[in-house]
Formats: C-alpha cells, structure tokens, sequence
C-alpha cells in the first residue's frame, strides 16, 4: 500500500440535476439521435430506450468534464471520439448485430448532434 | 487448507504494512521539518513499490528462494523498526521487507488460486494495516510480533505453488503484451486518483481502499469481467451526481474495485512470471505518488477511460486466451 501524507479532505460531485443547462443539452442530444438510430435500422423499444440511457449518461459525461477543462477545439474534437468509444462500448453490451453497423450508426448520430450544437452556439 | 493459507497471508499483508505505517509514523511525529518526511515517505515508495518488478522476475526465476524469502521479509523489517540505526536505513530496511513480501505472497496467491475474490481480499488487508500503523493506533513492535508469528505458519505450511488452471494466453503476443500494456496503464491511472480521506474518521478510507479490492473480486466471479466493469463505470457514474462524503466513498470503493481484476488478468497475460507481472502493477502506481500534484485528471474522464481501457484489454485477451 502506497504511504500518502494526508491532505484535506476532497469533495466531489457534479450534481447534474441541479444544472439545467447540463439536462436540456442531454435532452436535446437525445432528441436529435435516437431519431436517426431508430431510422438506421434499430426498431426495437429496448434498443431505442438503451441508446437514449447511453446518450443521457455520456452527454452529461462529456458537457460536464468541457466546462471544467478548457474547452478548446481540439480538446472538444478528442473528447467527442472518447464519447463515440463509450458509446459503442456501452452499446454493445445489449444491442444485437453488426458491430460494424453499430459504429458507423454512431459516428452518424454523434456527428449530426455535434454539428447540430456548433450551428446552435454560432446562432446564438 | 488453501482458504487458510489465503487468511494467513492476508493478515500477514496487514502487519507488514501495519510495521512499514507504524515505524515512519514514528519517525515523522519526532521530526520538526515538513521536507525530511516528503523525502523519507517518498523513498520508501520507490523502494518498496519500485522494487518489485526486479524482485518479483528473480523470485519468478527462483522459486525455491520463496521460503527464505519470507524471512528475509522479516528480518529486513525487524531491522527496520530499530530507529537507532537511522532514519535513512530504516527506510531502505522498511522499504526492501515490505517489496520481498508482497513479491512473494502476491506470487504464491496468484499461482495457488483462480479466482478474483481470493486476489481481492490478499491485496485488501494492507491499506487496514497501513492506516492503523499510520495513525499510531497499533505500534511497530505489536505489528512485528504478529508477523513474526504468521512467518512461521507460512514457512511451516508452505508448498511449492503450481499455476492454477486458468485462462491464459497462448503466447506472449503482440496483442497481448498491448493488452498488459492497457492493463498497466489503468493502474497507472487508479494511483492519480484512486485514494481519498477523511481528517476526522481516519479509518474509513483505509476500509473503503479494502473492501473496493475484496467486492471487485467478489463481484467478477460473481458476475463476470465484462459485467463487472460495467458495473464499476455505472457505479462511478452514479456518484458522480451527488455532492458530499457518501459519493466521494462510493467514488473510491469502485476505483479500487479494478484492482483485483487487472491484477488476475496481467497475471493471465504471462503466467510463467506472476511475481514480475504482481511487481509490475506494484510498480506504476508510483506516478501518481510523485506526480499527483503536478498532474490531476478530471473524475469524469478518469471513470470513462478506465471503463474504456478495461474493456478493451479484456476483449484483446479473450481474443487471444485458451484454457491451461
């Protein structure tokens, strides 16, 4: 066991709940690619329900970690990849099928959503 | 007999680091200055953590010095405690006793049985041990006694170990050695961000640290790997909602809940070395000893790319594994 000289205490937590922006970013993410998944070809409610759990768990992952770090271009484009790994990691658990088809299925929703939250803050 | 033997070295893995937590404490205590104890405490890491990958390859190459090396392990820590032979001795005494031990149980444990929970509870008993001796709740002397005690059950019960018939890779492959490789790097990860404490309950995260190892093994021969991790990542996730002491805990439990499974898994990767692969893993959770100041990594990204490493490792094994 490695010997530590104590320090204070740490604290975590994130509390998403209490953000609002963290959840409409999640809900919107949400909204935007379980369509395109259902129109890839995964029709069953589990899937569809799965995919959104997925996307609810690594949106609030990936919103809260870009505002804690900063958030540069590069940054945002390598943690856009870690997000479509978990994503296909956490996918492939339950969903059935052509791994193939689930990954390529995923770079298409995660790069609509993406392209859907860089034309937003442009906009806005 | 062999549950017993694994009770055996799992207390007697509590008092050698309860005699290594105990004599430093005593020391740092009677020192004045801040920067002398940082020195010590950090040389003894790096002896005791960065030996054993040496340590562990001879044994692996000798093993019928295992007996004798674990009183060896005594003496060297009987010496230790001694303070009138100087702070910088002791350590090096302290440091080399803790380093043959855990290189030559570890080694044993991991040769004698195939599960993940017995691995878990092994390396589960050193940070109760570190923290009692740390926190001068249970002197050297005491801790000493006890070890001495357990080395003669060990020595008189000692057989020589036969790998266990587990899962183990054909060959050491490229693949697999990326997969060891993988495995390295999420202990390398687990020691920038794995600990915690508490200033007012200063046991409560040494048994936190204890029983994330033993319910890590508990829960993948329960479960299974792949499920295990799984479960490992939700679990972070999940306390990464809250605010407070019960999600820190929940936090650190789950982080050390990996431990008994890369463990089990780069023992699997070369099976014909498990004292070089148990030091190996020993030896990177130095980084985040030194270096955990001068380089944090976020919680949110520490809990996706473990999960990320961890699968990938386990399915490159799994690619490449036969039944021994």
């Amino acid at each position: 066991m490695i010997v530590e000289i104590s320090s204070a205490p740490e604290v975590s937590g994130i509390f998403y709940w209490k953000n609002g922006d963290l959840m409409i970013y999640a809900a919107a993410t949400i909204l935007i690619e379980v369509p395109i998944f259902f129109l890839c070809g995964y029709r069953r409610a589990k899937d569809l329900i799965l995919f959104a759990a997925v996307n609810l768990i690594s949106n609030l992952l990936l919103n809260d970690f870009l505002s804690a770090v900063n958030s540069e271009w590069l940054t945002i484009y390598a943690v856009e990849i870690v997000v479509l790994a978990l994503e296909f990691a956490l996918c492939s658990y339950w969903i059935d099928g052509s791994r193939l088809k689930l990954l390529k299925t995923l770079i298409l929703t995660n790069a609509v959503s993406f392209l859907s939250g860089v034309l937003f803050f442009l906009l806005n | 007999m062999k549950d017993k033997i694994l009770f055996l070295y799992t207390v007697q893995h509590l008092t050698v680091d309860g005699i290594c937590g105990a004599a430093l404490a005593a020391y740092a205590v009677g020192e004045i200055y801040f920067e002398p104890i940082i020195f010590y405490f950090g040389m003894y890491n790096l002896i005791a953590f960065g030996l054993q990958t040496a340590a562990g390859f001879f044994l692996d190459k000798h093993q019928n010095f295992l007996r004798a090396a674990f009183i060896l392990s005594l003496l060297s820590l009987g010496i230790g405690i001694l303070p009138a032979i100087g702070i910088f001795a002791q350590v090096i005494f302290l440091g080399v006793g803790n380093c043959i031990f855990h290189v030559t149980a570890g080694s044993i444990v991991l040769q004698k049985f195939t599960g993940y929970k017995e691995l878990g509870l092994f390396v589960s008993s050193g940070a109760i041990g570190l923290a009692l001796g740390l926190n001068q709740l249970v002197s050297a002397q005491i801790f000493l006694m006890a070890n001495a005690a357990l080395t003669v059950l060990a020595i008189a019960t000692f057989e020589n170990p036969t790998t266990a018939r587990i899962s183990i890779s054909k060959k050491v492959s490229a693949p697999i050695i990326f997969c060891a490789i993988l495995l390295l790097s999420c202990v390398i990860m687990r020691g920038f961000g794995g600990g915690g404490n508490s200033a007012e309950y200063v046991m409560l995260f040494p048994i936190i640290f204890a029983l994330g190892k033993f319910l890590g093994g508990v829960c993948c021969d329960k479960i299974g790997w792949q499920n295990t991790i799984l479960l490992i990542f939700v679990l972070g996730f999940a306390s990464l909602q809250f605010e407070g002491l019960a999600p820190l805990i929940l936090l650190t439990l789950t982080f050390n809940m990996t431990m008994p499974l890369t463990l089990r898994l780069l023992h699997a990767c070369n099976p014909k070395f498990p004292g070089l692969m148990f030091g190996l893993a020993a030896g990177c959770l130095l980084p985040g000893v030194f270096f955990k100041e001068n380089f944090t990594i976020a919680v949110q990204a520490m809990v996706v790319v473990q999960f990320l490493i961890l699968l990938a490792a386990w399915k490159i094994f799994n690619n490449e594994a036969t039944m021994a």
